[in-house]
């Protein structure tokens, strides 16, 4: 046979004999025949194999290989097609690959086509469904493994850079490196908004939830990937203050699931909540490359959970890299097993309880407060595996005063509309007053968002706290619940959950608001307005990043006028804030203890609003003006003389402060824990260095700076 | 397991070659896809202080890739369009301790940062450049100076040519030895174009004007064409029928002729900067402003020339 891979002479293997078993019909007995099977021994197997014509065959071809030995090879077989006219057959035979990978194909007699066919044959088959039929330009076969490179970030909890725009913006995470192996404070990188303990030592930070698991993650961000794969390496490069990820997640997610509102499994490919809590000190660019769970499916969408709260700065990475694993049957098929008797225990945890009744219950006999106080302590996975050991407990596991705090953002990977909704039915929710869905679903998941305000509409009386962060469902029906039942909200954070139409409105019929988080929303000024009218206690309120304020001046003066209480203001980014605006605050909420106007380059300092501000809200503890670059040293000496509380300080871009005025101010500020004065023009490393020495109490950040 | 004996079988056939195969119909359907047309471009330019190493012959900054003295450019492509951009650095803010090179190569770096990520659309090349100038903007270091620039995409499916100038540099479209499309030029007034800066906040009275104000165009290109952008350190030395005549030497598309024509037109608009009895565009815009004024201007000069090429010509 002229200008074939020479194959002839190799023995047939099992699998072909299998896809062959398939491809033949009634000509089998001929084909026996002709491979020297003998009548008697064609009769018994017929007899054998009786109304399994595939098996049939395949024991025929099996028997003949066994006969044959190091005869049987492919060059006999294809010439034994031929005579019995299957000449098709012959040359797919002839066209087989010489290397016939060693593993096998076959699991529980069922043969996996696919595979078999883009290992060891030249048609690569792609079934129209998972895989694209020529590769995408991200990605790269590299050692015969598909190297690729997000294409899209799909969504996070948070970024350092201004909205829509390519600057420390998370969505620069996709696509292949572009700083590694630098290792620099660049524009280019992914940077999140928060860093450090700083944010859980001020005023608006808030305590977790009682017997809340521990749940390190401070930030998340999703990655699409272009061709579905089974991950076997994921490399992520970090370019500044490496060590942050501490766990990694994928999942499948077709468009079926979007359109549909499946329930997404998340895979856990890796964590390790240790990691990050470990001071990363190297000042290296890193790859980070951690031991991946190898999974049964293909995932086109990885979750990223961050923990910088242990970072000395912000953690910046520039890409991730996807390395689609060496097939290997045997590992997968081990994994298959480990991961369904996980299910099934994971399965059980929800479903109902065994009945048990043993004979003596000295259980029973405690006191019903005393087992509350000892299931108290459970968190919620542990509550649940619990209920369903026996009745009793189930009964007491299902109390509604366990579940007046219910955090299921450690959860976010298993939370499912299904969840929600059995959390409903058992009327476990009766005394809910703080909930916490952060996190969890993917998408526009109209199934959550339902379940979420039947939960609320229900159980939605006492509710005092509710956070939804990081969430793409559509909150107007939630928020409409809300509204509508829940007359004792006080805290509303919706930081990153963008998906509202009209929810807005609802928010000002809600009255009793002191904390509201509205990061990176979508809220015009008018619809703010009339929140803060209503909402006269507000104590707590974030307006950071939000671009649908197109007059940022008109919002203060609102906040001025009718939140008069006000603790802690975030306008991070708020481009459009004048003097003006600030003044309007300044003038009002003379209780404000932390305030943060980063990158608020309108303002100009000149007016003295930033004095003004100092000199009227003397309780000031944190004062953030990160990126406002005309900050001058006449304001940073307001601060050291008028604000005696003052504990965190941040001038980063301060292109007019000079180390005098700094000096003034460590020396004056006895409560200082945090300064940052970071790319300021005429503060250098030395003068950090001196002040670390001189005032060890101070968390000092500049001067170690790697500049662009 | 159905499936798969269904798909077996396909398989098996399409091997065979038992699944009819039309000829004619492929060709049908190759006429009716909308042709690709591609840009093949070089580049070439020169710093103004190389004129001193070119006196001596010395030809090592010639051909640097991106930057030429304050000039700089970029040539991206991504899936069906490609890019092309040049800035113009504004030297005066050497006096100010400022180098002036650095902005013009951070815009036109972060325009192609954008391009390659594909985060913009074929008919606005403005916004590519209200993205890079933002994004300068919101750098945490301190970036400090100005530029004209000059973007132009190519979408090739649909053929046409995308524009949008800030400033005196810009483009010519040539079409078998005509100009069929010139960019327009944005100036304030004699020798101040429209430019984009960032200066520090203790200078008032800088020139600043806004990546919006950029004039954008389009025009319908077709194969054969050659397009040709530059600072204005060629079109203030070389006027226009002494390019149309190096042009003219094109000789096929190949990269190798048309390197050759960019380096000899770089090279010849430098000679002519130098040469203070040649009555260049810069000398007869002087004159029109009441300014005495001949011979070249020395500049920097970058020169990028592109020209049309079908995909399908190779088949």
């Amino acid at each position: 046979m002229a200008g074939f891979v020479g194959n002839n002479d190799r023995t047939v293997p099992l699998e072909l004999l299998q896809v062959l078993s398939e491809q033949i019909g009634g000509e089998w007995r001929d084909i026996g025949r002709i491979l020297n099977i003998s009548e008697a021994q064609l009769d018994h197997i017929k007899v054998d194999y009786t109304g399994r014509l595939k098996e049939t065959i395949y024991q025929m071809l099996l028997h003949w290989k066994r006969q044959k030995g190091t005869n049987a090879t492919h060059g006999v077989l294809v010439e034994a097609l031929k005579a019995a006219k299957r000449v098709d057959l012959a040359e797919y035979v002839t066209k087989s690959k010489v290397q016939v990978p060693a593993q096998p194909y076959i699991n529980n007699g069922q043969v996996d086509l696919l595979r078999l066919l883009q290992d060891s044959y030249v048609i690569t088959y792609s079934p129209s469904t998972t895989h694209a039929q020529s590769e995408p330009t991200s990605c790269k076969r590299r050692d015969g493994c598909l190297h690729q490179f997000p294409i899209e970030v799909t969504n996070f909890s948070s970024q350092y850079g201004q909205e829509q725009s390519n600057a420390y913006v998370a969505s620069n995470l996709a696509g292949s490196c572009s700083l590694f192996p630098k290792y620099l404070d660049s524009s280019q990188a992914c940077v999140f908004r928060t860093y450090g303990p700083w944010w859980d030592i001020v005023p608006s930070a808030t305590g977790p939830f009682s017997n809340r698991r521990k749940f390190l993650g401070t930030d998340f961000i999703d990655l699409k990937l272009e061709t579905p794969v089974i991950p076997g390496k994921i490399r992520i490069f970090e370019t500044y203050y490496p060590g942050c990820i501490c766990q990694i997640f994928g999942a499948k997610i077709s468009h079926d699931t979007l359109e549909r509102s499946l329930d997404v499994r998340w895979y856990n490919l890796w964590e390790d909540e240790n990691r990050s809590s470990a001071k990363d000190t190297r000042q290296e660019a890193t790859t980070f490359e951690p031991e991946i769970r190898l999974i049964p499916e293909h995932i086109n969408v990885i979750r990223l959970i961050i923990s910088s709260k242990n970072s000395e700065y912000y953690t910046e990475l520039d890409a991730v890299e996807v390395i689609e694993a060496k097939r290997d049957i045997a590992d997968i098929d081990n994994e298959l097993k480990l991961l369904s008797v996980h299910e099934r225990r994971k399965q059980s945890t929800q479903s109902e309880s065994l009945t048990s009744h043993p004979p003596v219950n000295y259980f029973e006999k405690l006191s019903e407060k005393l087992i509350l106080l000892i299931l108290s302590k459970l968190d919620f996975d542990d509550l649940c595996r619990t209920a369903s050991t026996c009745t009793l407990l189930k009964k007491h596991c299902y109390n509604p005063l366990l579940f007046q705090e219910l955090d299921l953002q450690p959860y976010w990977s298993t939370v499912t509309s299904g969840l929600l909704d059995s959390l409903r039915v058992t009327s476990r929710l009766s005394c809910l007053q703080k909930l916490s869905v952060s996190w969890c679903s993917y998408g526009n998941n109209i199934r959550f968002a339902t379940a979420l305000a039947s939960v609320i509409r229900e159980y939605g009386r006492h509710l005092q706290v509710l956070r939804i962060q990081g969430c793409s469902f559509n909150l107007d029906e939630t928020l409409l619940q809300v509204a509508a039942g829940c007359k004792d909200l006080n805290e509303l954070n919706l930081s990153s959950s963008r998906n509202v139409n009209n929810g807005y409105l609802c928010i000002s019929l809600m009255h009793s608001l002191t904390r509201l988080d509205l990061y990176r929303a979508l809220v015009t000024e008018e619809r703010l307005t009339e929140i803060f009218k209503v909402n006269p206690h507000l104590q707590h309120l974030n307006i950071g990043n939000v671009i649908t304020i197109k007059e940022f001046d008109r919002v203060a003066l609102a906040i001025g006028n009718y939140c008069k209480d006000l603790i802690s203001l975030n306008l991070w980014r708020a481009n459009s804030l004048t003097s003006q605006g600030l003044n309007c605050i300044s003038q009002n909420c003379i209780n404000l203890e932390e305030i943060d106007l980063g990158w608020c380059n309108k303002i100009n300092p000149e007016s003295n609003c930033f004095v003004t501000l100092v000199q009227s809200c003397t309780r000031l503890k944190k004062v953030f003006l990160s990126g406002v670059k005309h900050t001058r040293d006449a304001d940073v000496q307001a601060f050291a003389t008028c604000c005696q509380n003052l504990e965190l300080l941040d001038v980063m871009g301060g292109i007019f402060v000079h180390p005098s005025s700094i000096n003034r101010l460590l020396h004056s500020s006895r409560r200082l824990v945090f300064l940052d004065v970071s790319y300021c023009r005429h503060i250098s490393n030395q003068h950090c260095a001196q002040w670390k020495i001189s005032y060890p109490h101070v968390n000092i950040k500049g001067g170690h700076i790697h500049m662009t | 397991m159905q499936s798969a004996l269904v798909y077996g079988r396909l398989i098996v056939r399409a091997l065979t070659g038992s699944v009819a195969y039309d000829a004619s119909a492929s060709l049908e359907y190759r006429e009716h896809r909308r042709r690709c047309l591609r840009l093949i471009t070089a580049s070439c330019g020169f710093s103004k202080d190389s004129a001193a190493a070119a006196a001596v012959n010395v030809a090592n900054q010639v051909f640097k890739r991106h930057t030429f003295g304050d000039d700089a450019c970029f040539v991206a492509k991504y899936k069906d369009r490609d890019v092309l951009g040049v800035a113009d650095g504004v030297g005066g803010w050497r006096d100010y301790g400022v180098d002036p090179s650095q902005f013009p190569s951070q815009l036109m770096k972060a325009c192609e940062r954008i391009v390659k990520s594909g985060k913009f659309v074929s008919d606005s090349p403005t916004a590519i450049l209200s993205g890079s100038y933002e994004e300068l903007m919101q750098n945490k270091t301190p970036l400090i100076g100005s530029s004209t620039a000059c973007i132009i995409v190519f979408d090739n499916v649909n053929h046409i040519l995308y524009s949008a100038n800030l400033g005196d540099s810009g483009f010519l479209v040539v079409r078998e030895g005509k100009v069929v499309h010139r960019s327009e030029e944005q100036q304030h007034y004699f020798n101040t174009p429209f430019q984009l800066s960032i200066a520090p906040p203790d200078l008032n009275s800088v020139l600043s004007d806004r990546p919006e104000s950029a004039s954008s165009a389009s025009f319908p290109v077709r194969e054969g064409d050659i397009i040709l952008m530059a600072t204005d350190g060629l079109f203030d030395n070389m006027p226009e029928g002494m390019i149309l005549s190096e042009l003219a030497k094109i000789k096929d598309a190949t990269f190798g002729s048309i390197q050759e024509a960019v380096n000899s037109i770089a090279e010849r608009a430098r000679d002519l900067a130098y040469d203070p009895t040649h009555m260049s565009p810069f000398a007869q815009h002087a004159r029109e402003n009441g300014m005495a004024f001949i011979g070249g201007k020395p500049d920097d000069i970058t020169v990028l020339l592109s020209t049309v090429y079908s995909e399908d010509d190779d088949t």
